[in-house]
């Protein structure tokens, strides 16, 4: 089921700026499009997805102005608590129906071609990310991870979601058989990671099961790096090329605003 | 019937390629008759087709009296009728309801005789040329297409093809494919047509875009120059995937024919398989397997049934994919994931 609504604020900025909402199933997901004056046809939209504090306002408003200067449309999400508590995830919900619905829409309506985005993630928003992209992969045309909490490993010997072996649970939708079949194509993408180089507290927010410590490591930074020596070596195994790279960004903790201000918003557009 | 207006004739859905205003005329002599040509014809009595598809994609209730244009065709629907392209200038039979005319030779014991049509002639252009469906076909291509086709074959009529053809079309559409959605065997008929436009893929056609209102004895090197046809379309319309449907089941003798024909089945990169239940698909499996063929997955009316899924699963070692499974973008991605695999395998 998908239906739509639309709201197209006053233009009096470098952007203008469409809502729109979709449903995907009884979950609707709410977005926000920036289209800039000067926009380039051919580059491939960004969607930014916020992390759990859900401030899709903050994400917009940090990306707006790198967007615009480049030409670049700027789509951010919002998944609310409400409809989806837990939006990061691929299983028992499914966002990445709800975001396939959304990039039909935009392209739809006209505001950009969607059928290859640019994907950034925060936090929890850089674990839809790279699910989604490992799912979908022909439809990224650059991954970009920042700090997020743990990662679905290209790894067969770890059970999903950690890895891509056989989940312990029963699945309605079996993702990591799917996300297998479309591994290859996955670790050929350009994907680039980031991460506060004093993101290493285990906050709260952090996952801190012995499944997940024992592996990727105990904190944000240890994992960061686990999984791009986990790419890369499954993309090494495969005889792919892998086009991987991680950023440390000095002095930054767990903190989007604190990661924008230190560069982040920049790097992702300008690479 | 020299001034006859032959835009007061119902034309059937087969002929949906050909200007009504070329026909000019009409041509007497039925002992000419070839598959496609068109016949104007007077409903005389209504049997088992009441209505006739329109071009427009919607259903006419028949009457006897109704002036109907059908092109004459062979017809092969185990739960109907069997028919030849032959033209009996007294009576002749309404085969099928998207259109052909032509000879009744047995039918479906459940079934009612056919609607019976008194052809009154060929209809001619204004210089006195028969038309025929297959002057109003797309351009035969010039290249060999490279677009990846995942072919839906299944053990007989009705076992699912058409279901999972449309719901995997609109699943791969969901994923963002441009996906071409294709009949490549069959009777031009509107139900699969409207199906497919349904699922909102780039591009629809069938065999009838090809010029042909039948596949059914025709010969095969024309069949797989149509399938040609529509390939090149599908790619001239940056169509990306194809999703092909062959009519009717595996032994039909024209779908058994291309899948036995290593140049003819060369087009498709890998297959589904649609089938009833775990015995037809473990039989439906060791047929294609002898011609090296392994089917992606398994689908259908099987796929209904948990019980029916375990042992098919068990019996062929192939995996069962339900229409929702099929619809799930997901899971549609992952079929044209493994579909560009084995094309980039088979380049290699």
């Amino acid at each position: 089921m998908l239906d739509t609504a639309m709201d197209v604020m006053p233009v009096s900025r470098p952007m203008s700026v469409t809502r729109v909402s979709v449903w995907s199933g009884r979950r609707q997901l709410h977005a926000e499009i920036r289209v800039p004056k000067t926009c380039s046809p051919d580059m491939p939209p960004l969607v930014a997805l916020h992390g759990i504090s859900r401030d899709a306002a903050g994400v917009a408003g940090a990306f707006s102005e790198p967007c615009a200067s480049k030409g670049q449309v700027l789509i951010t999400p919002l998944f609310t608590r409400e409809n989806w508590s837990h939006f990061q995830r691929i299983g028992g919900y499914r966002p990445d129906r709800a975001l396939l619905a959304l990039l039909a829409l935009v392209q739809q309506m006209g505001l950009a071609r969607t059928d290859k985005v640019e994907m950034f993630g925060y936090s929890g928003g850089a674990q839809l990310a790279h699910r989604f992209a490992m799912l979908y992969p022909q439809r990224v045309a650059a991954l970009h991870l920042a700090a997020a909490g743990w990662y679905c490993l290209p790894d067969l010997t770890q059970p999903f979601p950690m890895g891509l072996g056989p989940s312990e649970t029963n699945l309605k939708t079996n993702i990591p058989a799917l996300a297998h079949n479309q591994l290859r194509h996955f670790l050929a993408l350009k994907l680039r990671v980031y991460v506060g180089a004093e993101d290493h507290h285990r906050d709260e927010a952090l996952r801190k099961e012995p499944c997940i410590d024992d592996v990727q490591g105990r904190h944000r930074l240890a994992r960061a790096r686990y999984y791009c020596k986990a790419v890369r070596a499954a993309a090494d195994a495969r005889g792919v090329t892998a086009d991987l790279s991680l950023c440390e960004l000095p002095g930054c903790v767990h903190s989007f605003s604190d990661c924008a201000a230190a560069g982040l918003t920049g790097l992702v557009c300008s690479d | 019937m020299k001034n006859c207006n032959f835009k007061t004739a119902k034309w059937c859905f087969a002929t949906r390629r050909i200007d009504q205003n070329l026909a000019g005329g009409l041509c007497h002599d039925f002992s000419q008759t070839k598959p496609g040509d068109l016949i104007l014809g007077r409903v005389k009595s209504i049997g088992n087709h009441r209505r006739i598809q329109l071009p427009e994609g919607r259903p006419s209730t028949l009457y006897p009296g109704d002036l109907v244009v059908l092109p004459c065709g062979a017809r092969y629907a185990p739960d109907q009728f069997e028919g030849f392209a032959e033209i009996d200038e007294q009576c002749s039979d309404m085969l099928a309801g998207g259109g052909c005319i032509g000879r009744m030779v047995q039918r479906n014991e459940r079934i009612k005789p056919p609607t019976r049509i008194q052809p009154l002639g060929r209809i001619t252009s204004k210089d006195g040329t028969v038309l025929n469906t297959r002057d109003f076909a797309l351009a035969k291509p010039t290249t060999t297409s490279q677009i990846p086709v995942i072919c839906v074959v299944g053990t007989s009529m009705n076992s699912g093809k058409t279901t999972a053809t449309a719901a995997l079309a609109h699943g791969l559409t969901k994923a963002g494919w441009q996906a071409a959605v294709l009949k490549g065997t069959g009777t031009g008929a509107f139900g699969d047509y409207n199906a497919y436009t349904d699922t909102g893929a780039s591009y629809v056609a069938d065999f009838t875009d090809a010029g042909m209102v039948t596949t059914y004895k025709e010969p095969l090197h024309r069949i797989v120059e149509g399938i040609d046809t529509l390939l090149s379309e599908a790619e001239t319309r940056d169509c990306n995937i194809a999703v092909m449907e062959l009519a009717d089941g595996i032994f039909q003798q024209e779908t058994a024919a291309i899948l036995a024909t290593p140049s003819a089945r060369s087009r498709f990169s890998k297959y589904l398989f649609a089938c009833s239940d775990a015995v037809a698909a473990a039989g439906g499996v060791a047929e294609l397997e002898r011609n090296g063929i392994r089917p992606i997955a398994l689908t259908g009316m099987l796929s209904c049934s948990p019980m029916a899924v375990n042992e098919a699963q068990i019996a062929t070692g192939v995996q069962v994919l339900t229409k929702g499974q099929l619809l799930d973008p997901a899971y549609a991605n992952t079929l044209a994931a493994r579909t560009l695999m084995g094309r980039s395998a088979l380049a290699a």
